[in-house]
């Protein structure tokens, strides 16, 4: 074997038939408003807004293996930085998103610096409790509007800001694969997640490097989070910093298969379905919960790899997924 | 190459070491004996920066090392194979392999120092597709002896090498430490196979309950009676 691709290829590189493959995904994905009515427009923006946030996550959660339980408030960070850009100093858009961006990353250094030298449980700890932080806060600040939040001009226009979305969610995803997939930095994250003191005494910086995870995992929450305050034009602490956007985002990357490229993907596909059509049946409600809470429970039991994994090895074999699912349980 | 000077070491107020010295010469093997919970594992784990003593200096190539962080160690050219081996157990032999090699040595160095590292462990060459998890205990610390190697280090820290494994195995190990150091290599070997490490290395230190309590020419040593009565059973 030789050592040619030592610390450029983690992986063996795709067939041709998934770059066909990506290639129609994102035909459909850019043709896809035409045919949709605006509820389905807002739903697809929705799916891939949580498609990129759930990458987000898994480039510190799953690559990484620390878990933050605070990942939503970079996205609160970047909606509220994207509305005081705008609406205090008047500044554009987009230098809105780059800023929110960088903020979100810079408090991510911040956060992490101290607490990505402990190991273990404290990381999640430190991260839920900063979380919690900006979130309070977002409400007793008198330029985030407090309470109430912010109102942000409106700028009216589906495709928009589902094409916005696509291309920021696209970035996380292309960063992803040419990062942690393809690159040196990959390895050390694999090396640290596999077993972090082995990769110290292999001469990487660890600490260091999960920093630099942790702050390119923020990054784009924070201009997600930027696009979102523009789209639904009115944030507050509970919409934009709520606990349940970090639950999303691990839901979703634990449900699709931590650690990969597609998972964080198929994990927002179908838990941000699930969730819309189950509001379109039954209306407002929170039996979603219940249901996503089921599944993953089933994951995390039988299928720790995720949709993924199954598809990854074992769909084409049939019935071996069931093969391996009952040996696990003791009937 | 390597000076440790009065060290001191404490786990709280738990002291593992007391003002412990050694130092290694270019080219040889050095062995640390001791039973178990002599502080041989902290001793080597002071050495590669994952603690740092609360007094003494430890010096490499003239240039203390004392309070630097493992990373920098290790790219100093000090390969800590530790206790109980810590492979990856997830990755394949190769990528284990591949990790061990520091971005500072240049690609064909690291394919030479591949091929040397298969010349010692045929088998690892066999199972390089293998996840590093799935192999014996004794391939698991060919692997990690491997991954050391990788390095190209000036000094290689063998932490309890024949720890769980087979007498055949623990025989073959040492035989390839042998030969690595007469390929030039300098090791730091720490051992509770008092025999084996006194028959392999050139020169010795005992560690008892945290303190250096004998030193001397290991040939001399393996006839010490004290080392007799303590450790090769006699």
């Amino acid at each position: 074997m030789p050592l040619k691709n030592a610390h450029t290829q983690p992986h063996t590189s795709a067939p041709s038939w998934r770059w066909a493959l990506l290639g129609l995904a994102l035909l459909i994905a850019f043709l896809l408003p035409w045919p949709l009515s605006p509820l389905w427009i807002r739903i697809a923006t929705e799916v891939i807004m949580w498609a990129g946030l759930a990458q987000s996550w898994n480039i510190i959660g799953g690559y990484t293996g620390y878990l933050s339980f605070g990942h939503g408030a970079f996205f609160g960070v970047g909606a509220y930085m994207t509305g005081i850009v705008m609406l205090h100093l008047g500044w554009p858009f987009a230098l809105g998103l780059l800023i929110s961006g960088i903020a979100a990353a810079l408090m991510a250094v911040i956060i992490g610096y101290p607490t990505l030298r402990l190991r273990g449980a404290y990381f999640a700890i430190a991260t839920w409790a900063f979380g919690e932080m900006i979130r309070q806060i977002a409400t007793i600040l008198e330029i985030t509007g407090g309470a109430f939040g912010m109102q942000l001009p409106s700028y009216l226009n589906l495709p928009f800001f589902y094409y916005l979305f696509l291309l920021v969610t696209g970035l996380t995803y292309l960063t992803t694969y040419l990062l942690l997939e393809r690159s040196p930095f990959g390895y050390k994250l694999l090396a640290i997640r596999e077993h972090e003191e082995a990769a110290e005494m292999v001469g990487v910086d660890t600490v260091t490097i999960k920093i630099k995870a942790f702050a390119l995992s923020a990054f784009f929450p924070g201009v997600l989070g930027g696009i979102y305050a523009y789209w639904v034009t009115y944030i507050h602490p509970d919409s934009v910093l709520g606990a349940q956007l970090t639950d999303f985002m691990v839901v979703m990357a634990f449900l699709g298969g931590i650690g990969s490229l597609w998972g964080p993907f198929l994990g927002a596909v179908v838990v941000q379905l699930v969730n819309r059509v189950l509001w379109l049946v039954w209306g407002e409600g929170t039996f979603y919960l219940i249901i996503i809470g089921a599944a993953i429970c089933t994951v995390v039991l039988f299928i720790p790899s995720g949709i993924i994994g199954l598809l990854q090895s074992r769909i084409f074999l049939p019935g071996t997924a069931w093969k391996e699912i009952r040996k696990k349980v003791k009937w | 190459m390597l000076e440790v000077k009065q060290i001191s070491v404490s786990y709280g107020l738990a002291p593992a070491l007391w003002e412990v010295s050694l130092s290694v010469k270019d080219g040889k093997i050095v062995a640390i004996v001791g039973s178990n919970g002599a502080g041989k594992s902290t001793l080597m784990k002071a050495i590669s920066g994952l603690i740092h003593p609360g007094e003494g200096t430890i010096e490499f190539d003239q240039r203390r090392i004392d309070h630097l962080p493992p990373h920098q160690v290790a790219r100093m050219g000090i390969a800590h194979v530790p206790e109980g081996r810590r492979i990856f157990p997830h990755l394949t032999v190769i990528e284990n392999l591949k990790m061990g090699v520091l971005p500072i040595k240049g690609q064909k160095r690291a394919q030479e120092i591949l091929k040397n590292v298969f010349n010692l462990f045929p088998i690892l060459a066999e199972r390089q597709r293998q996840l590093g998890g799935t192999l014996s205990g004794g391939q698991q610390q060919m692997l990690a002896i491997g991954r050391g190697l990788m390095s190209d280090p000036k000094i290689l820290l063998l932490d309890e090498p024949s720890l769980g494994l087979a007498p055949i195995i623990v025989d073959m190990v040492f035989e390839v430490i042998a030969r690595l150091n007469s390929q030039g290599q300098t090791i730091l070997l720490v051992e509770q196979n008092a025999f084996l490490s006194l028959e392999v290395a050139q020169y010795a230190y005992v560690l008892e309950v945290g303190r250096i309590v004998l030193e001397g020419e290991a040939s001399k040593l393996i006839d010490d009676p004290h080392i007799k009565k303590a450790y090769l059973g006699e």
